[in-house]
């Protein structure tokens, strides 16, 4: 990659992600739909892992998932039995976010434009599911609260209303990274092939 | 002759001794040189697999979760740094979303503030007659103040005003954000802080501290637990928790209720002052609804007083180190309780009387 190729995919990305997350966090009132706030953060790392692979994916993603480490990091009990804001657990989350998203049906959506949208809900799936099996299973250890949301709930008024409100935000930032974004062509430079050679090292992981 | 020969013989034997040890120095070079090749071949092997790669980078980041969350770590130091270069690019975006948000309400909502106008005109004429009088009253407040040595609530503490930065990016990442930090004197390394809003209803606590901005645990939030009472003479202490399956209706549950005790929908809790971190009085919500099925575990829901969806401002309150200590140190029973019941119940309230007070005139 050329020195004004490279210059151009670091700038775009830092004024991409820093838009992204400040959006999120200060505006999530404005974000809301469906009584779910649209998870700007998330739609972003996976459409850069889907559009342009699993290097991207994984960098876009650590720095995203540090963003909300920083901006909202998730609550746990700490030893001392007394609440605890931890660090990393965004970062960790985000960057297998970004690796999912650039391996999952690599082969079969060939990185279409509007298979980027399948790709968006089934990470969101991915990411609510995970999430609420990680906060029952860690809620019924830590002994806090036994009771939890009902199934119906999950469903129906986590799981389905954040898949909705995650695609209509993922139309305006797949247009965004495909025609203004950190490619001059929005692909990735370097032959198709090399690249399905690259991914394929991941899928056979 | 003899002599010569020798003088030959001493240095051929010299240059052979050095040969030897030089072929010795250089087979030692070779042998650090192959096993240097061999293990940089071989880090390179490791470090090409990419799924080594990404078990190594998970464990590392595993590591620095669990040191994180143990207590006093100075992993918690490490967001310090990235908050002088964040938290400015934060405040731009807000800025502007303030400033987007105000034109827009100023032009739809134009027509509605003159009728609006019209009606606070008249209202203030009828406050500054109610003001005349009130001063009055004040004046005599404070004469009854000094001469009775009455203790104004909250009066030992410092009281700082911040705007929320930002909010919940989803239900598991949900603390806020807000722009006072160690500069402005508040340390979380030091003890938790109490958070309340303008209305002087709790919010939640502090949590960690960077430079100019610290997080905040709503009371919302499955973490959080406050000792509460009920705010009546002699009422029953309880206990309020964050709650999961209620969050999203905005929504806390009460706990260890007292089995004799019957919470009435529409009671009101304060904090209790148990557990030093928040000063009593400060009050919480109200009742929604109480749950007598299993009286072993009695239970209610409460109804927070502040949204915090809608929340802006929020004062967080830091206690003035010199006057506690002054407290410790000669425990004085001159100070008469004016309002609050939880005197005659017998609570410490050293700082929980009458209306409050701002210290340093930091508050709105």
């Amino acid at each position: 990659m050329r020195k004004h190729e490279r210059a151009r995919q670091i700038i775009i990305y830092a004024l991409y992600i820093t838009s992204v997350c400040c959006l999120q966090v200060t505006f999530s009132h404005v974000f809301r739909l469906f009584g779910r706030t649209c998870d700007l953060m998330l739609v972003f790392v996976v459409l850069a892992g889907y559009l342009f692979g699993t290097k991207d994916g994984v960098v876009v993603g650590g720095i995203v998932g540090m963003f909300r480490d920083y901006f909202s990091g998730p609550v746990i009990t700490g030893l001392d039995q007394k609440p605890v804001a931890v660090l990393g657990i965004g970062l960790l989350v985000f960057i297998y976010v970004g690796l999912l998203s650039s391996v999952l049906f690599r082969k079969r959506f060939r990185r279409k434009l509007s298979l980027g949208l399948l790709q968006v809900a089934i990470v969101t799936l991915f990411y609510c599911v995970l999430g609420h099996i990680v906060s029952w299973l860690y809620l019924s250890m830590s002994g806090n609260s036994v009771s939890y949301h009902s199934l119906n709930y999950i469903a129906f008024r986590s799981v389905l209303p954040q898949i909705l409100v995650n695609l209509l935000a993922a139309v305006p930032i797949l247009f965004l990274l495909r025609f203004l974004g950190p490619y001059k062509k929005g692909t990735r430079s370097g032959s198709s092939e090399t690249y399905v050679m690259e991914e394929q090292s991941w899928q056979s992981v | 002759m003899l002599i010569e020969r020798q003088r030959i013989d001493g240095k051929l034997q010299k240059e052979l001794k050095d040969s030897l040890v030089l072929s010795k120095q250089n087979e030692n070079v070779v042998y650090f040189y192959e096993s240097f090749v061999w293990e940089e071949s071989v880090l390179r092997r490791i470090f090409e697999n990419k799924l080594i790669v990404m078990v190594l980078a998970t464990l590392l980041i595993i590591a620095f979760i669990v040191l994180s969350a143990i207590p006093g770590s100075p992993l918690s130091a490490v967001t310090k740094p990235l908050s002088v270069v964040i938290d400015p690019i934060q405040a731009v975006f807000q800025s502007i979303g303030t400033k987007i948000s105000d034109f827009y309400s100023a032009i739809a909502e134009g027509m509605e503030i003159r009728k609006e106008n019209e009606e606070l005109r008249a209202e203030i004429a009828e406050l500054e007659y109610k003001v005349q009088q009130g001063e009055e009253a004040r004046i005599r407040w404070e004469e009854l103040k000094s001469a009775f040595s009455i203790k104004d609530s909250f009066e030992n503490y410092h009281i700082h005003g911040a705007s929320v930065l930002t909010r919940e990016s989803d239900e598991w990442f949900s603390v806020i954000r807000v722009n006072v930090g160690t500069e402005n004197g508040i340390d979380s390394s030091e003890g938790s802080y109490a958070v309340v809003d303008a209305r002087m209803n709790l919010v939640g606590r502090v949590m960690s501290t960077d430079i100019d901005s610290c997080k905040i645990l709503p009371l919302l939030h499955e973490g959080f637990s406050a000792s509460a009472k009920v705010n009546e003479v002699n009422g029953a202490i309880v206990l309020v928790t964050g709650d999961i399956t209620l969050k999203n209706d905005g929504l806390c549950v009460v706990t260890r209720i007292p089995s004799n005790i019957v919470l009435q929908p529409g009671s009101e809790l304060v904090t209790s002052g148990e557990g030093g971190l928040f000063p009593a009085g400060i009050p919480i919500g109200t009742i929604e609804s109480f749950d007598d099925s299993d009286p072993d575990n009695l239970k209610a829901t409460l109804r927070p007083y502040v949204s915090i969806s809608d929340i802006k401002d929020v004062f967080i309150m830091v206690p003035n180190d010199e006057q506690t200590q002054e407290e410790i140190s000669a425990p004085s029973n001159d100070s008469i309780s004016a309002s609050d019941p939880s005197v005659t119940s017998g609570e410490n309230s050293s700082e929980n009387n009458g209306p409050m007070e701002n210290s340093e005139g930091e508050a709105a």
